[in-house]
């Protein structure tokens, strides 16, 4: 699983970059009038483009696993800006010219990657395991904790994704918020309870 | 993924999953739960850690076995559990066939 992630956001990120800037230099040639936005997208493109190429050439050396780790984890999060900026970039130019009918279908889809996003990360929340000597609390119940935060986490992404692709903007919109909002109290919850359990104990 | 499906192909393997969402045991207390001989549990555990289902940390003489398991790896538990999946005969595992063999010598001593 890892391995295919890792050789996805290989090519995938740099595609992405490549398209986004495409994209908003053609942007840019057709509405010149909003030169700053422009400018900080290509700006924003580059900065992406520096931290790819980083992770890149830290991955090829023999470095220890953490890094590697977190070199992965910042190719995937390029993927995940650069797909949610190519699909707005791409929605203002079908706008401007007059392709797309549709005025929501690149918010929409942000908003779909978004909870795609959070499906996926909810999914390796439960794999964090950190050393039984750094634990600060009762083993089964930190495991506990983190299996109830991916698990809610997962369920709270699918939800959202639905919510964006079947229901109407204006009520996608409170729905979605709503989800969130209720998923981020239920994991901030069983966080406070593993704390009160510990002092509690102590 | 195909080391996970055929790590969750067998009963005792998902039983061991099943006791370590629990909590993390020692290598001894998961043993006391199956009547099977101390290396067929360790051939399973290593199966399980092959394929990355459970985390090993070596303390002194003792191993403590922690669940690894993503939310998918989970719901395939789950799924596994309730349908009963089974290796095909055919397609038995080198622990499966090992148990096996261990359990034909000790019924001719």
């Amino acid at each position: 699983m890892t391995i295919t992630s890792k050789s996805i956001s290989d090519w995938l990120a740099p595609s992405l970059l490549v398209s986004g800037i495409v994209l908003a230099a053609w942007n840019w040639v057709l509405q010149p009038d909003r030169t700053i936005v422009w400018a900080v997208v290509m700006l924003l493109f580059a900065c992406m483009t520096w931290a790819l190429r980083v992770a890149m050439r830290r991955s090829n050396d023999n470095g220890e696993e953490a890094r590697r780790r977190s070199d992965q984890s910042l190719k995937e999060g390029v993927v995940v800006a650069g797909l949610i900026m190519v699909l707005c970039l791409g929605g203002v130019l079908a706008k401007k010219l007059g392709m797309s009918g549709d005025s929501n279908l690149s918010w929409r889809g942000t908003m779909i990657i978004l909870g795609v996003f959070f499906a996926v990360t909810g999914n390796t929340i439960p794999m964090g395991l950190p050393a039984m000597s750094s634990l600060r609390h009762d083993p089964a119940s930190v495991q506990a904790c983190r299996r109830f935060a991916g698990w809610t986490w997962v369920l709270t992404g699918v939800a959202f994704t639905v919510c964006w692709l079947v229901l109407p903007v204006e009520k996608a919109q409170p729905l979605s918020l709503a989800l969130l909002m209720g998923g981020m109290i239920a994991i901030l919850g069983q966080m406070i309870r593993l704390r009160l359990s510990r002092q509690k104990e102590a | 993924m195909n080391l996970v499906f055929k790590a969750l192909s067998d009963p005792t393997r998902r039983r061991v999953l099943q006791l370590l969402r629990e909590r993390p045991m020692l290598a001894g207390e998961l043993s006391d739960h199956f009547p099977v001989s101390k290396p067929t549990m360790s051939a399973h555990f290593s199966v399980l850690q092959e394929a990355g289902l459970i985390d090993a940390e070596k303390t002194g003489r003792t191993i403590l076995y922690r669940l690894k398991m993503s939310v998918l790896e989970e719901a395939l538990l789950g799924f596994a559990q309730t349908l009963g999946w089974e290796m095909t005969p055919g397609r038995e595992t080198r622990t499966e066939s090992g148990s096996r063999k261990i359990r034909a010598l000790k019924s001719e001593a």
